[in-house]
């Protein structure tokens, strides 16, 4: 019993949202009221989940643990963006001018980051692992792709080198293609599985 | 039905097997309720080992009590008074408890309790136990001593004899082993010091056959026991052996074995030689240590056992044996799960500095080239005449909207691309206010909220629209597409339904955020509503949806980004980082280069080197 009712509810979920997609009008009301629910459960558990991540960041900072310090800087960060949010507003100017401020930065220097971190693989891969039909096959499409990104040798408009670039530039759009292929029918196949209860990633 | 009856050895009345006590007599059966196999009273102590086989220490315990009377033990006479008391026959077991074995006397207890159903073996025993304990008891011992001793001569004799064949093998035509010969070439003032004790004495011992002590037997004997260590043999001692010197000479190393065998050969003599032999042996050893120690050996010397011996090596049986790559092997697992467990040392390998410099010098690069371009490198120009369908297909579906259309604007994207993206969407965004069109933004991220107000001032747009913060994820673009009437409390106010919407234009730098507005609305919503701005990145992700009529145009990256403006008749936006983009590439190009290049002449110095080699 304990394991046939989440089986039971996440069949019919699933059940009612195929109806209601095939039979819209009729069944729009009712799938409203499941979402309802749904968007209630899910705020419920965000609230838990950041509920939890602060007693554990606390219990970290309190007990004086390895690397309580960056505790200290997300209970600190929470707790200004909370307030600032709560008297300012979320929609004040200045305080959303706030937020870009430290946002921002934060995330193109870890873009910047990965870019240097590929860089350095780069370098490293030959030495690495040496010359094998995986190394270079990834070094010369690596490098095919980067002149085609550079846009220089399209700028010389030669029709056979544009039909040959034409070509490789499908190529990424075929391997795409195949992948979201995959993905749909792995995401067909998963929500079968769960529908008819095969599959529960609800469960433990 | 009387074999399950216990017989109570006080009134030798009949009792039910579950009974503890004679319903009798009263007196206690535990001891008749012990079950085959199982002892429920601690081993006897024995001081040769507990761990030998009970068979053996049984042999030895009757062979104690044959040598006791010789010792002017008036133990017999007591044995043979004792079947005569009458009232002490409650205390005799207790008496002859310690001296017989504890299997023997359950085995005379159940031969005596089921003497009917087992017939002839069992009165046999019986008859046994009443010779034995009548006056013909210690002649009986004697012989069966005796019998014994010459089962373990003749094994004995067996064991020598396949030692010195297999020691012949190894001996040179003069009969010297070739360990001997070395020993004396290295040594010839010692050759005589080594053969001089051993050749006199044995003759003082004056036994010819007491192994170490023969003159020709001995060394023979000796170069057999050298040549056939891996040949490990420890046959158990003789029970006068352990009783003069239980502990002195239990092998523990194959060269250990030697001493430990000379006291079984001496066991025909008797207690005398035994304890002579060792000192013989001792002095040997003192000849040979210095030999043996130049030689790199590991000199002859019996250890005691309580400093040798582990607990393992008592648990070994003594008559086992074992070649010396057998005890290598378990000295090595031995060695293992004594290391089982324990945490090895990090291995501290030196950090090469060269290691951590080069992506200093990396970054560097990039960094320096990152500066140099955007301060002075300039844009490059658009060429016409290059726009992609994709392209020409959001223009046409923008050049379609009019005045009085309604679009719905989705700002799905991270601060990070905020600048690709605003690039592109800030000329499109002028071109629909121009037009007259009622655009609102939707976010879909809370960082949406600023990223709105940035986005309406790099167009310039004036008065900033609200921007409509939609929680949820893709719970909430589900829900947002499914709310056809506006009936969900929890969807954010301001927002009409999808389906109002002449256009929705999503700006999106992530494919899966992208495949959700794909997969969770638009099959509420029908072909041809969707357009889309996205990353570079993205390009090969939304191709196929536009393939498929999902998406009805779209643009990707900066450079279509420009090239859509300019076909819209608005001004693209040349941002810097664009060059900036073209020198990161360049940038991973040349690194990729320069990786292949130092590959192929590390490679080559290699290949000479080895060619010199």
């Amino acid at each position: 019993m304990k394991k046939a009712i989440p089986i039971l509810i996440a069949g019919l979920s699933g059940l009612l949202v195929l109806a209601a997609l095939i039979w819209q009008p009729q069944l729009a009301g009712w799938l409203e009221v499941v979402l309802n629910w749904a968007v209630i459960i899910a705020s419920v558990a965000a609230l838990v989940a950041l509920a939890t991540l602060l007693l554990a960041h606390t219990r970290k900072i309190i007990k004086v643990r390895h690397g309580f310090i960056y505790s200290l800087i997300l209970i600190g960060a929470f707790l200004a963006s909370f307030v600032g949010g709560m008297t300012a507003g979320v929609e004040n100017p200045s305080y959303l001018r706030w937020i870009a401020a430290i946002q921002q930065p934060a995330e193109a220097s870890l873009l910047g980051l990965a870019a240097l971190v590929m860089a350095a693989a780069a370098l490293r891969l030959f030495h690495q692992r040496g010359w094998s039909a995986l190394t270079v096959s990834f070094g010369i499409s690596a490098l095919v792709f980067l002149v085609l990104g550079l846009g220089w040798l399209q700028a010389l408009q030669i029709p056979q080198l544009d039909i040959v670039i034409g070509y490789l530039e499908a190529l990424p759009l075929v391997g795409m293609r195949g992948l979201l292929i995959g993905m749909g029918l792995g995401a067909l196949l998963l929500g079968l599985r769960i529908v008819l209860g095969l599959e529960r990633p609800y469960g433990e | 039905m009387t074999a399950d009856m216990i017989v109570c050895p006080h009134c030798g009345k009949e009792n039910f097997p579950q009974v503890t006590h004679c319903v009798h007599c009263g007196e206690e059966l535990v001891d008749l309720f012990k079950i085959e196999g199982i002892e429920s009273t601690p081993p006897m102590p024995s001081k040769e080992g507990s761990d030998l086989p009970e068979i053996l220490k049984s042999l030895r315990d009757e062979e104690r009590k044959a040598a006791e009377p010789t010792e002017s033990t008036p133990i017999p006479e007591e044995q043979a008074e004792s079947p005569i008391q009458t009232e002490g026959e409650e205390q005799l077991p207790q008496k002859e408890e310690p001296q017989v074995p504890e299997w023997l006397a359950r085995i005379r207890t159940r031969a005596a309790q089921e003497a009917d159903a087992t017939g002839d073996l069992a009165s046999r025993a019986g008859t046994m136990d009443q010779v034995r304990s009548g006056e013909k008891h210690a002649e009986i011992d004697k012989e069966f001593t005796s019998w014994i001793e010459r089962l373990r001569e003749s094994k004995q004799r067996e064991v020598l004899q396949s030692a010195r064949k297999a020691s012949e093998e190894g001996e040179t035509a003069e009969g010297v082993p070739e360990w001997l010969q070395k020993i004396r070439e290295l040594h010839p003032e010692v050759e005589g010091e080594e053969t001089q004790p051993i050749e006199s004495e044995p003759l003082e011992e004056g036994s010819p056959s007491e192994g170490v002590a023969a003159p020709g037997a001995g060394e023979s004997e000796e170069a057999s026991r050298e040549e056939t260590q891996p040949v490990e043999e420890a046959t158990a001692p003789t029970p006068e052996a352990e009783a003069a010197q239980p502990e002195e000479t239990v092998p523990t190393e194959p060269q250990q074995d030697l001493s430990a065998e000379q006291p079984e050969e001496h066991a025909e003599a008797g207690a005398e030689a035994q304890t002579k032999a060792p000192s013989a042996e001792q002095e040997a050893a003192e000849i040979l240590e210095p030999i043996v120690a130049e030689l790199g050996m590991q000199p002859e010397v019996s250890v005691p056992p309580e400093e040798s011996e582990t607990a393992e090596e008592q648990s070994v049986a003594q008559d086992l044996l074992l070649l010396r790559s057998q005890k290598e092997r378990a000295e090595v697992l031995r060695n293992l799960i004594a290391e089982e467990g324990k945490a090895f040392p990090p291995a501290h390998k030196p950090k090469s500095p060269h290691k951590s410099w080069y992506r200093l010098v990396i970054g560097l690069i990039m960094l320096a080239a990152l500066i140099g371009t955007l301060l002075f490198v300039p844009s490059p120009p658009i060429k016409e005449g290059a726009a992609p369908a994709h392209v020409i297909a959001l223009q046409d579906a923008l050049q379609a909207l009019g005045a009085g259309d309604r679009v719905l604007v989705v700002l799905d994207y991270q601060p990070a691309t905020s600048r690709e993206l605003e690039s592109m969407a800030a000329p499109v965004l002028q071109f629909i206010a121009e037009r007259g069109v009622a655009w609102q933004l939707l976010v879909t991220q809370p960082s949406g909220l600023w990223l709105a107000q940035e986005l309406a001032s790099t167009a310039g747009i004036t008065p900033i629209p609200e921007a409509v913060y939609l929680p949820g994820g893709n719970l909430g673009v589900f829900a947002l597409a499914v709310d056809q009437d506006q009936s969900m409390p929890l969807l954010p106010s301001g927002l009409s339904a999808l389906n109002d919407y002449r256009a929705i234009l999503l700006l999106e730098d992530s494919g899966s955020q992208f495949q959700v507005w794909m997969e969770q609305a638009a099959p509420w919503l029908g072909k041809g509503r969707f357009l889309a701005l996205v990353a570079n990145q993205d390009a090969a992700m939304v191709l196929p949806y536009y393939d498929s009529g999902q998406v009805s145009g779209y643009a990707a990256g900066t450079q279509e980004g420009a090239l859509m403006a300019q076909l819209l008749g608005q001004q693209p936006m040349h941002l810097p980082h664009e060059r900036a983009l073209q020198v990161g590439l360049i940038i991973m190009m040349v690194i990729l280069i320069l990786s292949m290049v130092t590959k192929a002449e590390a490679d080559a110095t290699e290949r000479r080197r080895e060619e010199k080699a």
